[in-house]
């Protein structure tokens, strides 16, 4: 059974989640070295792994205990890997409670392929668009007329193989 | 939960299932009393689903519609190295599904490998049902630890198909850890050798009394006792030539039988230094007078054929070591699990490079089922018992288990990205944040693998990542959160969030070579009504 009082503190310390810095989540000074920190991640684990809930069959807890735990594996990872552990230091320094990396967002290319549905036929249509490149006519022609059979009525398949016998 | 749960080893070669009863976990045995069931399934000609011993004995008679080494396939596209190279030495047919899915063809029915696993998984629970004596629903299902999201997955969806509760997805050699140290308190440092049928792993793990922390795990899963058999024919195949000028490669049953009888050769040279074999008509000649095999073969000849295999296995211990940091002397005991851990070879290796002698008092055939049947029961009746504030007491142990392989995104050139790296603890979360390059896009699609490798190529292609819906916005403007989650199964989840409006976007997964949810719930319902194979 999950006592009451422990249901509450799970619930404090989900509420609270962004306040905690990965030391103050498992419970340690900023100074542990890396065989407390294990020590601490282990301790903390026999309370909060989602394993230990698994039999409790109360989804709420459940998933209050499972974004906890996760968030504890993360600060176990950071601070065992000296390199992440310094950074963490740094940014803890500036009020920052999680190392999230901060590198510039990755853009995304847009290929004209990606908005075509079925798999099959965005295969044949990349063929068919290297066959174009390569200025064989005849071979793009024939893949995209498959493209255009398994893609059903797709209009990017359509404008393309349309394109190409005007042309 | 009412009913027992019980722990299932899924090998390639052999499948244990054992059941905690009272505090005692059991190890279910057929009804002639063996305790490992052949994972072999063979469709009679009469409709009736044969597996375990009986399916075992069709081998030889009805090759083409008796399956075997169906894991080496599981969550395998058809194209992939693993599957083409089964293709090539099997005598049952497969063939390229949907979605690449590979299918294998047995009486004019096609089976999913999900399917053949699922029937093994069958036979086992009913073995079981009929040991315990009622109804089983709840089951841990053990997988090499470095299977990767779409070798879980399938093998989560064989245990739907059997009608299981599938509780967890639980790694071999954790598992193992925890059947060697569940209940004892220890505090040592550990090396789970596991050198199966089909499939090499080595996992070092730290124990502190009821915890077990994975600290790192290597493996190759097309590195098994299946290899040795398979040189042991050839030498078979070539005495052949030799006495009676006849090339049987091409002949399906003989080589079927040759396997067969290869196998019990090097099971025998576990014992004793010499093994021969006389093998009964394995063909006939021009008039027709059946031909036998005379064969024999020495422990030396076997150790020399098996050295380069062995060797190996050697080379994924030093990886699991450097990744946790420590060298083969750190190492307080060494844990055998599988058959190939029975040849004297091995044993003799492995002492050398742990400079120990390994355990030879554990059962290394069941050992993985009895730990899975801890695990089942700890998940189905472990409830927490008041305590104090962050350690919870009670008799149970925790798992603290890994990811096996880095997660990653194919980029511009060709490269991988790296969203997760190998080893980190599950479960656990990482978010990326991707933006649009064309105004008005409104789909992303992102090619994602598992492996270490720079080059995408090399990595095990997974699938691709699908957001869809997007709001069109100019290109930059709309910023998406994508969060990659492995779950304490060891499978991959993704959420999206825009950043903007903190709407929840529509993603998904497409695995290259799955059943799609459809299919599955199909695969299930079909499969209920089908009787039990026996």
């Amino acid at each position: 059974m999950v006592t009451p009082q422990r249901r509450e503190r799970i619930a404090q310390i989900h509420r609270d989640l962004e306040q905690y810095s990965y030391y103050e989540l498992l419970n340690i000074d900023a100074s542990a070295a890396a065989d407390d920190v294990r020590q601490a991640f282990h301790r903390m684990a026999l309370g909060l792994h989602p394993d230990r809930y698994q039999a409790a069959a109360d989804p709420a807890l459940q998933q209050q205990v499972y974004a906890i735990y996760k968030r504890i594996t993360e600060g176990y990872r950071v601070l065992m890997e000296p390199q992440l552990r310094r950074e963490y230091d740094e940014a803890l320094q500036q009020g920052q409670r999680r190392l999230v990396k901060t590198e510039r967002e990755k853009t995304v290319p847009q290929r004209k392929s990606d908005s075509i549905a079925n798999p099959q036929a965005r295969k044949y249509f990349t063929m068919a668009q290297e066959a174009e490149r390569q200025g064989d006519k005849k071979k793009a022609k024939l893949y995209y007329k498959f493209a255009a059979d398994l893609g059903g009525e797709d209009p990017v398949i359509k404008a393309r193989l349309e394109a190409l016998q005007e042309g | 939960m009412d009913t027992p749960a019980v722990g299932i080893d899924l090998g390639t070669s052999n499948s244990v299932i054992a059941v905690v009863q009272g505090d005692q976990a059991t190890v279910v045995p057929d009804g002639a009393g063996r305790r490992t069931h052949p994972s072999i399934i063979s469709f009679h000609p009469n409709g009736t689903v044969l597996a375990g011993y009986a399916a075992r004995d069709r081998r030889t008679i009805d090759p083409v519609n008796t399956i075997f080494s169906a894991k080496r396939m599981i969550g395998r596209p058809f194209r992939s190295r693993e599957v083409q190279a089964m293709a090539k030495r099997v005598p049952y047919k497969i063939v390229e599904g949907e979605n690449q899915q590979p299918l294998i063809v047995a009486r004019n029915q096609q089976h999913t490998v999900a399917e053949i696993s699922s029937y093994v998984l069958r036979y086992v629970a009913t073995l079981a049902t009929q040991h315990v004596g009622a109804p089983l629903e709840h089951a841990v299902i053990t997988v090499p630890a470095n299977f990767d999201d779409a070798q879980r997955e399938a093998t989560r969806v064989a245990g739907r198909v059997a009608g299981l509760n599938v509780l967890r997805i639980l790694n071999e050699p954790t598992a193992a850890a925890l059947a060697y140290g569940y209940g004892r308190g220890l505090s040592t440092r550990i090396a789970v050798y596991d050198f199966g049928g089909g499939t090499f792993d080595i996992t070092i793990l730290q124990l502190n009394e009821q915890v077990f922390e994975v600290l790192s795990t290597a493996g190759d899963t097309f590195l098994g006792g299946d290899d040795v058999d398979e040189q042991i024919v050839n030498q078979m195949i070539e005495q052949f030539v030799r006495q009676h000028r006849i090339d049987l490669r091409f002949n399906s049953s003989a080589v079927a039988r040759l396997r067969g009888v290869a196998e019990q050769l090097k099971c025998q040279l576990s014992e004793s230094a010499i093994a021969v074999a006389q093998v009964q008509e394995v063909a006939y000649g021009e008039t027709g007078q059946p031909l036998d095999l005379e064969f024999q073969i020495a422990m030396q000849q076997l150790n020399t054929l098996a050295g380069d295999l062995v060797r190996r296995t050697f080379l994924i211990c030093d990886e699991a070591l450097r990744l946790a940091n420590l060298t083969a002397t750190q190492i307080d005991d060494v844990v055998l699990v599988g058959g190939m851990t029975r040849m004297p070879l091995v044993r003799d290796s492995v002492a050398k490079y742990f400079g120990r002698p390994p355990r030879t008092d554990i059962n290394p055939d069941e050992v993985v089922a009895v730990g899975a049947a801890i695990q089942a029961a700890i998940l189905t009746y472990g409830e927490l018992e008041p305590g104090e504030e962050e350690a919870a007491p009670g008799p149970q142990s925790v798992l603290l288990d890994v990811v096996p392989r880095a997660l990653g995104i194919g980029v511009v050139g060709g490269f991988t990205e790296t969203i997760i790296r190998r080893n980190a603890q599950i479960p656990l979360e990482q978010t990326r944040r991707f933006t649009t390059s064309q105004d008005g896009q409104t789909t992303v699609r992102l090619q994602i693998c598992q492996g270490e490798a720079r080059m995408f190529e090399e990595n095990q292609a997974l699938g691709e990542l699908v957001l869809e819906d997007l709001p069109p916005a100019a290109r930059g403007e709309l910023q998406v959160a994508v969060t990659f989650e492995i779950d304490t199964n060891g499978l991959l989840q993704v959420s999206a969030v825009d950043q903007r409006t903190g709407r929840v976007q529509k993603v998904h997964v497409r695995l290259i070579g799955a059943a799609s949810e459809e299919q599955i719930e199909a695969l299930r319902v079909k499969h209920q009504e089908l009787p039990a194979p026996v």
